[in-house]
């Protein structure tokens, strides 16, 4: 089919100026973080997938009812069904893709980044392209007044019913990677690798569908195509939690040379020194008081002794940098069950408020994180005398 | 009258209508996560909320069976038995669905009929302005449209958006209600044009 052709008869080309806005306007609901992270931007950017995925599969079940009706797929012709169903597919895939482009551009460029994540990017190009196959094929074999609202409304329910579900591995099968990232966490390949074969199996299902005459034989096969895909995409994602995240390399972060030892992850790198110097003075005086301080400190979660773990923003500043180092140096928050109370974590909250004023925090500095009760309290241990000081954090670390 | 009931797919149709409403009873505790165009946190949507939208589908596909032409021409008064139909149709929905709710009590069993009667009258309205197969596309499209942008970002249904609203709503019900009039009778005028083209074309 002449381009020219394409342009003026597909109602996808007609859509897409209102898909873009919508699209834009999507992917702007899912908060990233303030840092240029490229997973968590393309993420948000590629959200949209929830409603562009569904609207390319319904205008390319509009198309199939077009080959339909005119009864084109049925007689013979000279040209291939390879090549009808492409012409027929082109624009309903093409708009969505670079439906999903703009909007994560949009996203990237409000980050001032301009390299996508290719991962997500290409999860979103197949979960399209395996939708509108499907669309189409429903398309050819239902008439369009059932086809087109069908093959939109399940798509629908199948991209937003997952996340509302409790069953967490489903709404890792969909495409949408809208959770991805915080700046410590990437996305999981297991993940990526699942909503793939998915995807795949659909589209190998709905192409054995897409000849002149299905019988029996190419309806099983596309059936057990679909199941297996599915099954083995489950298989895939069934250990991740709510979000398809793992930790972040840690062969990325950027370390300082001084004592402590400081390492963050490339985002925060043009704050590097800044932060390091705020450690250093922070561990000088935990170390004046006695008490231990790890040789690094790290954003990587790791277990490992002497290096804590923590964490900050782009948009943070000394006090509450301080106060993440200080939370750092508290034991770390047990599993407790619903019903058993973990009852070391007031403790945590003056041992906290100690160290932060021990850093240099001064109480005012501080009075909108911890109440007053627990500055009081904090007031009094530090007039106390530096071993005094000692003995009562040690008590308190003991029971937190 | 058979072979209208065969053509409409009046069997097809009752029994769309009852999985739907086996579907809308099962799936009263899900909810479907919508993006919320306006700010604020996602929208959780009561599933059996957009199910009702099966039926219309099916009612659309069963209205734009027929053969207008020839219908326009028969003896039977064949809108009059469309009419009959579509609210044959979606009544059924909603008694069962008031049944399912006086058993279960829950409210959104009710909220799911009411909207049936909705969806219809814009289903019918979408064959009378865009025509027959696009029909069934306009009911679907708003129902997500309400979905997205029927509640601001504090979680307040606007009045326009009568499929999100509880069924202790009664403009949401007189909307619905208002929505079916206007498409029977939208549907009824452009039968009666298609009836009046017709006799004129025999003259």
């Amino acid at each position: 089919m002449p381009f020219r052709t394409i342009l003026r008869i597909s109602p996808a080309v007609w859509l897409f100026p209102a898909l873009v806005v919508i699209s834009i306007a999507i992917s702007n609901t899912i908060i990233t973080p303030p840092e240029p992270y490229s997973p968590a931007l393309t993420g948000a950017g590629e959200f949209a997938i929830v409603l562009v995925a569904p609207i390319c599969a319904a205008i390319a079940a509009w198309e199939g009812g077009r080959l339909r009706r005119a009864r084109w797929w049925r007689l013979p012709h000279v040209r291939s069904l390879a090549y009808i169903a492409l012409s027929a597919l082109v624009a309903p895939i093409c708009v969505g893709w670079i439906t999903i482009v703009i909007s994560t551009a949009f996203r990237l460029l409000n980050g001032e980044i301009l390299l996508p994540d290719l991962r997500i990017l290409s999860v979103a190009f197949v979960v399209i392209l395996a939708q509108a196959v499907l669309g189409f094929t429903i398309g050819i074999w239902l008439p369009t007044v059932v086809a087109a609202p069908l093959t939109l409304i399940a798509l629908f329910l199948w991209m937003t019913l997952p996340p509302g579900l409790n069953t967490f591995w489903v709404r890792h099968l969909t495409g949408d990677f809208s959770g991805c990232c915080s700046l410590n966490t990437d996305i999981a390949p297991s993940a990526i690798a699942g909503s793939i074969l998915l995807a795949l199996s659909f589209l190998v299902a709905s192409l054995i569908l897409l000849t002149q005459r299905i019988g029996l034989i190419r309806i099983s096969a596309s059936l057990l195509i679909a199941i297996a895909g599915f099954t083995l995409g489950a298989s895939l994602v069934r250990g991740l939690g709510p979000e398809p995240l793992v930790p972040r390399n840690p062969k990325l972060l950027v370390c300082s040379n001084q004592w402590p030892k400081v390492c963050v992850w490339p985002e925060h790198k043009s704050r590097l020194n800044e932060v390091s110097e705020i450690a250093r003075r922070a561990a000088t005086a935990w170390k004046s008081t006695g008490i231990n301080v790890p040789n690094t400190f790290s954003e990587y979660s790791s277990l490992q002794r002497n290096e804590n773990s923590f964490g900050f923003s782009i948009l943070a500043n000394r006090v509450i940098i301080t106060n993440s180092m200080a939370y750092s140096m508290l034991p770390p928050t047990p599993n407790c069950p619903e019903d058993k109370p973990w009852l070391g974590g007031e403790n945590q909250e003056y041992l906290n408020a100690w160290l932060d004023e021990v850093a240099g925090l001064t109480p005012n500095q501080i009075s909108s994180v911890f109440s007053p009760d627990v500055l009081q309290t904090v007031a009094r241990v530090r007039h106390m005398s530096i071993s005094e000081q000692r003995a009562w954090y040690e008590r308190n670390f003991r029971m937190a | 009258m058979t072979l209208w009931l065969k053509v409409r797919r009046a069997w097809i149709c009752i029994i769309t209508v009852l999985v739907t409403v086996l579907l809308i009873d099962l799936s009263k505790h899900l909810y479907l996560a919508i993006p919320n165009l306006l700010g604020g946190d996602m929208l959780k949507m009561p599933m059996p909320l957009i199910l009702g939208i099966a039926i219309c589908i099916v009612l659309g596909w069963g209205l734009g069976s027929g053969n207008p032409p020839l219908e326009a021409v028969a003896s039977r008064p064949t809108q009059l038995l469309d009419t009959t139909y579509t609210l044959a149709i979606t009544l059924l929905s909603l008694i069962l669905c008031i049944i399912l709710h006086s058993i279960s009590k829950a409210d959104v069993i009710l909220a799911a009929g009411r909207n049936v009667l909705g969806y219809a009258g814009i289903m019918l309205l979408g064959r009378s302005f865009l025509g027959s197969n696009a029909a069934t596309v306009l009911p679907t499209g708003f129902a997500i449209i309400v979905a997205m942008l029927g509640q601001d970002q504090y979680g307040r249904i606007y009045d326009w958006a009568w499929p999100l609203a509880g069924s202790e709503y009664k403009l949401s019900w007189v909307l619905a209600a208002i929505l079916l009039i206007v498409g029977i009778t939208c549907y009824l005028g452009r039968m009666t044009i298609l009836n009046n083209s017709a006799w004129g074309n025999e003259n």
